[in-house]
């Protein structure tokens, strides 16, 4: 059970968020259906750090980016997602 | 006073109250022990041989072990409901009037059918269960009854655990797991410290090894020492000491599962702590492991350390004649043990050669005769050890023999590496220390005593300094270097030159019964012929040999299988690796896991503002996902489905109301709304005019069907949005989720409002009188209200909105008021609806207008379909992209599914057609299945059975032959395609 710092309301249990994946932004509406392809099911799973979409829903109600060690679990850091890269 | 049958009870010593004698029964006898015994030293005291029989061989087995790592005395305690299966009895703490009874074992445990199972044995060797009940297909639901009758642990209790359950979450800077030496004395430094300390141990007293020996701390004996570092802790205030709690894993983020059983007069039985640390000592100590030879499962071969625990502890001896047998010094500390038990001691079998045994094991065997390089070749004895036979490792048949009924084994020992193992990073096997020692990977985590591989008393004292000290310095915290300076006495020899053979049974393994698991009863043989067979990675030989698959979960064999199978392959221990340690390190009850999350508590239950007058109108309450929801409203004497079709026929007749509350209900604010609307359903809405509803599609991004629901444009900027009571929650993630992360330049504020307006639907013909009953304020009539139209006005005092919203298929409007006045409407209502006899309808009367209209919900909304498969296709814009519409034409192309919902009728006009069925076409395709059911009823409007359904292709829609198979329900119904909707097709009615 990971300790998520919330940008807005600080170190919170994992039980008050849902996880929301990837933070990589959509593809704009009118992209091909390639991209949507790719963006949907073409996923990097990765061996390390992750940028992750995280939702604040027993809390703020606000999704944020936090970066997570896919092995070690550690978060070094947390984001509104209008800072998102 | 002793108890006369406590024959192995020694006049003096041990951590029991003698003044406080108990009484217990144990397979039906009675027995006395004292308070402070646990069952086996109870049952070793009175001289109490065999406890349970093995698993599979059903072989008499005893107690070997003082701790969690008991593989043989496995035993149900409790009887009635109150029972509890598979408990070790080294872990059951005697109490006053305990009842526990053997398992495996029929009719007693000292005469015992199974038995006979022993002398097929041969048969039922590594991976018997595979290879005997294969064949014939589907014969194996017959073998595994009469397995499970056979074999099987203890039986699980019937009826409703009296017992409470309790879970704590707690938090603390330092968390110390293990109160032995190490973890005291981490302890002790940070005692003071201002930091707050939680230290949990699983016995019932603080002490771990120091119980066990006699050494001293300090110019006191070990326990003593214990008892006073524990004692100090208690009395300081930010420190929390918990007994007979045992950590069972090491989670994420420092959060630390502890377990603790809770004794005497406490209202709770069990507790699981959930306890997040900044920083933890992992101090769990070693277990010593035992030699594999042949016989050596027999009741009376014991693990060397548990002598001096068995004296210290309890004041038992646990035998009268004793060999000890080892391949390493610390085997030699039990000689003192047992000759201050008043046991005498034959010989001493060091399987090592005369050269590699240390001085000072020499010196600890004093006269005693040592049998170097050689092992213990058999034994033999009915329900107990009677005789060893020993040969020197050259040779193939035992030299000499010697009378004992104790045999004292002592293998190395392997530090309890668990809770860090659980974190993911493997052991590694120290060749020299030859044991599979952790490292801690992550910061705030330390590894201190035996369990970081410090077999000697000081070292472990002085690591847990350390310890301490590294937790001091990572919280900020002063850490000046100092040491651990009291004084130490251990006489405690550490497992110096210890040396293979890991079995001393080569050669004879393939005849004799050298067990490697003895819960799971596999044996050297066993692992030999798996490897054999191809099975020669640990994590498969674990899984075909069920070798550490028992309740001790290998504590005591998992590490002796590794070093047979690498003396078998000839491969290194290292390169073998250990198989995957997972929580929980010794088993916890259900109870203790869920706690008080049963009955009701289970889930939460959410209640509508018209619950209490859905009861009082005689409401049949089910539960609909988390929430409470009126089924039907049944009247005197008046069955479900009569009162489901009288409320269908009174709405369609007259008028009825039905409860709205659980819709998901979004309000929407900003110049944006509109171009957000567009974006996220399929249909456009930025053309809505204000006073206007309208029908939307929300698609998911890969263009499937997500939700449907209302839009209402309430003003120019302001705009509600519903959302199915199923997915209210994951619609509201959904939109907030694309506002705050995908297009945060839309000026967009969205408000949840479910749970601040409650609202009731009023339908039927005689709607339009019911409403102007209830509101003001407010025009109703068709002009000025039309279908598919939005006011505000009053209900009462009350602020109103008004929905003129049809589900039902009849003039139908929603009215919402503040959730709190919900009772004012209800009964508003009410009244202006008498004149009209309304009637209040549930769910199933909801549910079945619907389906007379086709409306779809749950059951076609199901996560794979389009819009176009549901009919909807019409209403997906062409000229703008929506989230969804990029891939919406791609699958709809690419998918070997293309989906019709189609509307069926029963051919012969009266069987109801089976609900969950399968569709099927009787003139093609045999038996394959081509569709399924959605939504039955036998419709009280229409008089005849209809369904709707999914087709897998459009193209069976002209099938002549379809027909509705519910192999569950064993029915087949015939049925045909019929137009939907089923009921007043032009819409006629609600836009009256």
């Amino acid at each position: 059970m990971l300790i998520i710092p919330c940008p807005w309301c600080g170190e919170r249990d994992e039980s008050e968020f849902s996880y929301g994946g990837r933070a990589k932004p959509l593809p704009p509406l009118d992209a091909p259906a390639n991209d949507w392809q790719t963006a949907l099911h073409v996923h990097e799973n990765p061996d390390g750090w992750h940028e992750e979409l995280w939702f604040h829903g027993f809390g703020c109600n606000q999704w944020l980016v936090a970066r997570r060690h896919t092995r070690t679990q550690e978060i070094s850091g947390t984001r509104a997602p209008g800072e998102m890269s | 006073m002793s108890g006369e049958g406590q024959i192995r009870r020694l006049a003096q010593g041990g951590m029991i109250d003698r003044a406080a004698p108990l009484t217990f029964r144990f397979n039906g006898r009675a027995f006395e022990g004292f308070a402070g015994d646990t069952l086996a030293s109870a049952l070793i005291a009175n001289g109490v041989d065999v406890v349970a029989r093995s698993f599979k061989l059903h072989r008499p087995r005893g107690v070997m072990t003082d701790g969690p790592e008991e593989p043989n005395a496995i035993v149900t305690v409790g009887e009635g409901p109150d029972r509890t299966p598979n408990l070790k009895a080294t872990e059951v703490p005697l109490t006053q009037g305990l009842v526990a009874t053997s398992q495996n074992c029929w009719p007693s445990v000292n005469h015992d059918f199974g038995a006979v199972t022993g002398l097929m044995s041969p048969l039922l060797g590594a991976g018997f269960y595979y290879k005997t009940f294969m064949a014939p297909q589907g014969a194996w639901t017959i073998y595994e009854n009469l397995i499970r009758r056979a074999a099987g642990l203890g039986r699980a209790t019937e009826g409703l655990d009296p017992d409470t359950y309790e879970h704590r979450h707690a938090q603390c800077d330092v968390l110390i797991i293990g109160a032995g030496p190490a973890g005291l004395a981490a302890a002790q430094r940070l005692a003071g410290s201002g930091l707050r300390i939680m230290l949990c141990d699983e016995r019932s007293s603080p002490g771990g090894a120091l119980q066990a020996t006699g050494e001293t701390i300090g110019g006191e004996p070990g326990a003593l020492w214990a008892r006073t570092v524990a004692q100090s802790l208690d009395s300081s205030g930010d420190t929390t000491v918990l007994q007979n709690a045992t950590a069972v894993w090491l989670a994420d983020h420092r959060l630390v599962t502890i377990a603790q059983r809770l004794e005497g007069d406490s209202p709770v039985a069990q507790r699981l702590w959930f306890v997040r640390a900044r920083h933890i000592i992992v101090a769990t100590g070693a277990i010593e492991r035992p030699l594999c030879f042949s016989g050596n499962d027999r009741p009376g071969v014991m693990l060397s350390s548990a002598v001096g625990a068995y004296r210290h502890r309890y004041g038992v001896a646990v035998g009268a004649r004793a060999v000890v047998h080892a391949n390493n010094d610390s085997g030699y500390n039990c000689l003192a043990e047992l000759e201050a038990a008043g046991i005498d001691v034959a010989t001493v079998v060091d399987l090592r050669p005369d050269a590699r045994i240390g001085e000072a094991a020499r010196v600890l065997a004093d006269t005693i005769p040592i049998h170097a390089d050689s092992h213990v070749m058999a034994t033999s004895g009915r329900k107990r050890l009677q005789r060893v036979e020993v040969g020197s490792n050259a040779d193939t048949v035992a030299q000499r023999s010697f009378d004992a009924d104790l045999l004292c084994v002592a293998g190395g020992w392997s530090p309890t590496v668990h809770l860090l193992a659980h974190r993911g990073t493997p052991a590694q096997f120290d060749p020299d220390a030859a044991a599979f020692l952790a490292q801690p990977s992550e910061d705030h985590l330390d590894l201190a005593g035996s369990a970081a591989g410090h077999m000697e008393l000081a070292a472990c004292l002085e690591s847990g300094w350390q310890a301490a000290g590294n937790a001091l310095a990572s919280l900020g915290h002063d850490a000046t270097y100092r040491t651990f300076d009291q004084s130490v006495v251990s006489g405690q020899l550490p497992p110096g030159n210890l040396a293979g053979p890991w079995c001393s049974a080569q050669g004879v393994r393939k005849r004799r019964k050298a067990f490697v698991d003895l819960q799971n009863d596999v044996t050297a043989a066993d692992l030999e012929s798996a490897i054999a067979e191809g099975y020669d990675a640990v994590e498969h030989l674990k899984r075909y040999t069920t070798n550490g698959m028992g309740t001790d979960q290998g504590k005591l064999s998992n590490v002796l299988a590794i070093g047979i199978v690498a003396e078998i392959t000839g491969r290194p221990i290292a390169e073998i690796g250990h198989t995957t340690f997972r929580p929980p390190y010794t088993p916890v009850t259900f109870g203790a896991l869920t706690g008080p999350h049963t009955g009701s508590n289970l889930l939460v239950t959410r209640r509508t503002p018209f619950h209490d007058l859905h009861l009082a109108a005689g409401a049949v309450m089910e539960p609909a996902g988390a929430w409470l929801y009126p089924k039907c409203y049944p009247r005197e004497g008046e069955t479900i489905d009569a009162a489901i079709r009288r409320e269908v026929l009174s709405v369609r007749g007259s008028v009825g109301v039905v409860d709205m509350a659980t819709l998901g209900k979004f309000e929407l604010h900003g110049p944006d709304v509109g171009e957000f609307l567009d974006r996220v359903y399929a249909n456009r809405l930025s053309t809505l005019a204000v006073g206007r509803c309208r029908y939307a599609v929300m698609l998911r991004e890969d263009g499937v069907v997500f939700d449907d629901g209302t839009v209402t444009r309430m003003a120019d900027d302001i705009w509600h949005v519903t959302a199915t009571t199923s997915h209210a929650g994951s619609v509201y993630r959904h939109l907030t989720r694309l506002l705050q992360v995908e297009w945060p330049e839309l000026e967009v504020c969205l408000i949840d409002v479910s749970e601040q307006w409650a609202g009731l639907a009023i339908a039927g013909p005689r709607a339009r009188d019911v409403l102007a009953g209830v509101v003001s304020d407010v025009a109703t009539e068709p002009d000025a209200l039309p279908f598919m139209g939005f006011r505000k006005g009053r209900a009462g005092r009350h602020d109103a909105r008004i929905y003129r919203i049809s589900f039902s298929g009849e003039l139908a409007y929603e009215v919402f008021v503040p959730a709190h006045v919900a009772a004012d409407l209800w009964h508003a209502v009410m009244e202006a609806g008498t004149p009209f006899d309304i009637c209040a309808y549930g769910y199933e009367a909801l549910d079945v207008m619907r389906i007379e209209k086709s409306h779809v919900a749950d059951g076609e909304i199901d996560g794979r379909n389009v819009p176009g498969d549901l009919g909807l296709g019409r209403m997906a814009k062409r000229d703008r992209p929506f989230l969804g519409s990029a891939l919406l034409q791609h699958y709809g192309e690419q998918r070997k599914r293309q989906p019709a919902l189609i509307g069926l009728t029963a051919l012969d006009g009266i069987t109801r057609i089976p609900g969950g069925a399968v569709l099927i076409d009787r003139n093609a395709g045999g038996r394959k299945p081509i569709g399924h059911v959605t939504a039955t009823i036998i419709s009280p409007t229409l008089g005849k059975p209809i369904a709707m359904a999914v087709l897998d292709c459009d193209s069976h829609r002209t099938s002549q032959c379809l027909c509705a198979v519910s192999p569950a329900a064993g029915l087949e119904v015939d049925v045909a395609v019929t137009a939907m909707p089923f009921f007043d097709p032009a819409g006629d009615r609600m836009r009256a």
